[in-house]
């Protein structure tokens, strides 16, 4: 026992308590760089959106809104199911002999919702594309004011739009990725509550890209 | 069997996990890479030996001080402290066998040469020539240099620094050794957690940014241009929340060898623990809020500009205490002029002196006076060189005998700090007289009558070049040569110097406990010597 223990337990730490909260506190302070990384961003939102309010409300009318609203579901749905694995993973939670399913189950399922809502946002990048929302050359000025310096604030909010976003979605992908490879992981391993650990960092991480998106949604979606 | 030659293959190099040879890479990368920086300082002095432009264009003189900036910043200054000494000594200084994520150390390091590679890149291909400040919209629009992938270099290597920080934040949190309560830990440990806090919570915002002027180039948005409904200001405003913040990246860990080096060869417990910890923290907060500083004559409200007036005064109570902490330890002390001791001491002094003209840059009227002269070059100078690099080669000195297992030559050692110091002050004290009667910064000419003070100028340089080649000179030679080093060659106190000269691979060979407060220096025996290493075996 003595033996296992210790093949689990890291280089520089003395038991398994210590590098679990250490995996724990490095993620905390990870989540708190991003919220730096996306805050620069929405400081410049809301920048312009006090020099432009008009513009913002032209821009937001030009989003899929039932769609937006489809996603953000999407999201609080999965992030639902990771707060259940990794209650259900815990090593303090009861022993229960088929542990793998249940866990597995939900870990796929939050894959694949989070695969919808790449879909969905994908779909409507397609469509903002098409209309010559996308911001540089390909922007269609005429379309969203007779003025163009009123097109170019338009232009901006689908610059901050697609910045955001995308830079969101980019977390997402990392996000499925892990959320998958987690769901494998725990489906091959014998003893599933060894993971207990990464499964609840990435946790973290998934609930934070949630989060990002809620502040996302009515920003973009409901300032029509 | 020690770190060094428990495994000597160039695999058990690049693939290790160790912190101690994670140092080492970071060391040979930033003296290359500070001597790259360097190159460009040398040639652009020498083009101001002259009034005229007569051996460098325009352009070309642009590039070179942008280059200057860019490397020696984030490829040296920014990494310097923490990435060699704070990676060598914090798993020793509390007591752990490795950073809490060692695998990531080795991560970062990849992510430094990667965002290095990206920089050597862009100045092979032509250089940038918007200064390190890449100030909108000229680098957005404007520019017809490389910007992107200078951006790129500095973005990626932002990561690193993030990595860095987080590292140390959660190892010294979590893998403190038995005994080891916050307040025993030393102050460079102390400096070090200031200074991570600042990479972890600033970095991100200067990677943002410089997407952002990427975005701008590449899609053709207005993001930062007013010509097409972008604010040229914004930019100014998240480049300086980061880069104020970097400045104190750049002088806390100094700070941290500083008060490490003075009580040891003062033989006195350090003045004012507490006061010189707390100090640390309130020049990391107070640091965030200061960043306005930089924009007095940008057109931001006065108001604004009062308030980041007396917030930046502010940040200088908590450096005076710190200085005052250092004199009262020095006071009745039993002082040993040692090299790391010279170099502290040039430090405590320049570091004043570039302190107190940073006041005067604080006062209103007189930074609108000075604004783009030589004067704020002097000044940051006096911080970062004075300051920072005194400290650096302070604390590589102080723990060579700790990383290399030998002792170098003392004689030159001293040498060099004199020499550093020496032709530090000369050459860029004339620079804040150059300031003074209105000479401005980035320009390849000058009026005749400023002669004077450039010819001073680029003598102390060429000086101060020399002090910077003699340690690569003598440290490596005592790595063959120099006498071998005890366990504790200064008797100092601390952790790092209760394990072997070089420690083993995981650092103790059995868990070191602490039961006292730190610094516990006692009046010295008076045939105390201390730096002589361990006498020959035959």
């Amino acid at each position: 026992m003595a033996n296992e223990m210790s093949s689990e337990i890291a280089i520089p730490y003395d038991s398994a308590d210590q590098q679990r909260s250490a995996a724990t506190f490095g993620m905390w302070v990870f989540l708190a760089t991003e919220v730096l990384f996306f805050g620069g961003l929405f400081v410049g939102y809301v920048v312009y959106r006090y020099e432009y309010p008009e513009a913002f409300r032209t821009g937001s009318a030009e989003l899929n809104l039932w769609s937006g609203g489809a996603m953000t579901l999407l999201l609080l749905l999965g992030s639902m199911l990771v707060a259940v694995v990794d209650h259900l993973i815990a090593p303090s939670a009861d022993n229960r002999s088929s542990l793998r399913g249940p866990v597995v189950r939900r870990l796929v399922a939050t894959t694949v919702l989070g695969i919808a809502f790449l879909a969905l946002e994908f779909h409507e990048y397609h469509q903002l594309i098409q209309d010559g929302r996308f911001p540089g050359h390909a922007f269609r000025l005429s379309d969203v004011s007779s003025d163009p310096l009123d097109g170019r604030s338009v232009e901006m909010f689908f610059t901050l739009f697609f910045c955001m976003t995308g830079l969101h979605a980019f977390h997402m992908c990392l996000g499925i990725l892990l959320v998958g490879g987690m769901a494998v992981a725990i489906g091959r391993s014998e003893q599933p509550r060894s993971l207990a650990n990464p499964m609840s960092v990435i946790g973290l991480y998934w609930h934070f890209v949630d989060i990002i998106w809620v502040f996302l949604y009515p920003l973009f979606y409901l300032v029509r | 069997m020690n770190y060094l030659n428990e495994s000597t293959t160039l695999r058990s190099w690049f693939l290790t996990t160790d912190h101690k040879r994670i140092a080492i890479l970071y060391l040979l990368s930033l003296t290359f890479f500070f001597f790259v920086g360097g190159m460009a300082a040398v040639l652009f002095r020498l083009e101001l030996i002259t009034p005229e432009g007569d051996l460098l264009s325009a352009d070309s003189y642009n590039k070179l001080f942008s280059l200057h900036g860019i490397v020696m910043v984030w490829f040296f200054l920014i990494p310097s402290i923490p990435t060699v000494l704070g990676n060598f000594l914090i798993p020793l200084m509390i007591g752990a066998r490795d950073l809490a994520f060692p695998r990531l150390n080795l991560l970062s390091w990849y992510i430094f040469m990667a965002g290095g590679l990206f920089t050597l890149t862009m100045i092979v291909a032509g250089g940038v020539d918007t200064g390190w400040t890449f100030y909108t919209p000229y680098s957005s629009t404007y520019a017809n240099t490389f910007v992107i992938l200078a951006a790129t270099g500095i973005f990626i290597s932002g990561f690193s620094s993030i990595a860095t920080g987080l590292n140390f934040i959660v190892s010294i949190h979590v893998l403190r050794a038995p005994g080891l309560t916050w307040f025993r830990l030393p102050i460079f440990v102390w400096t070090i957690y200031a200074t991570s806090l600042i990479m972890v919570l600033a970095t991100p915002v200067l990677a943002v940014t410089l997407a952002l002027v990427a975005v701008e180039r590449i899609l053709g948005v207005g993001i930062f241009d007013p010509s097409i409904g972008g604010d040229p200001l914004l930019f100014q405003h998240l480049f300086w929340f980061y880069s104020h913040p970097a400045v104190y990246i750049m002088i806390l860990p100094g700070m941290g060898v500083i008060s490490e080096v003075v009580p040891c060869f003062s033989r006195k417990r350090l003045y004012g623990y507490g006061f010189v910890a707390m100090a640390t923290l309130a020049i990391a907060s107070l640091g965030f809020l200061v960043w306005g500083h930089h924009m007095f004559v940008s057109g931001q409200s006065m108001y604004a500009g009062l308030l980041f007036s007396l917030l930046s005064m502010l940040v200088a109570v908590p450096s005076a205490v710190k200085v005052f902490n250092w004199t009262a330890t020095l006071y009745k002390g039993t002082i040993f002029l040692k090299t790391p001791m010279l170099y502290a001491l040039g430090f405590i002094g320049l570091f004043t002196f570039g302190g107190l003209t940073g006041i005067c840059l604080a006062t209103l009227a007189f930074d609108v006076h000075v604004h783009d002269t030589y004067f704020i070059i002097a000044h940051f100078h006096y911080i970062m060189v004075g300051g920072m690099l005194m400290a650096y080669l302070g604390g590589l000195h102080f723990w060579w005998p700790k990383i290399t297992g030998r002792i170098y030559s003392e004689w030159w050692g001293r040498v060099s700090a004199l020499v550093v110091f020496g032709g530090f002050n000369m050459t860029f004290f004339p620079q804040f007289i150059l300031g003074i009667l209105g000479n401005p910064r980035r320009y390849h000419t000058y009026p005749d009558e400023f002669q004077v003070f450039h010819v001073m100028s680029s003598l102390g340089a060429t000086i101060l070049g020399i002090g910077y080649l003699l340690p690569c000179c003598y440290l490596l030679w005592s790595l063959k040569f120099g006498r071998r080093a005890s366990n504790d060659p200064w008797h100092a106190t601390g952790l790092e110097w209760r394990t072997t000269s070089p420690p083993p691979k995981h650092n103790f060979l059995s868990q070191p406990t602490v039961s006292g407060p730190p610094y516990a220096y006692e009046s010295p025996h008076p045939e105390l010597v201390i730096g002589e290493g361990e006498p020959e075996p035959h």
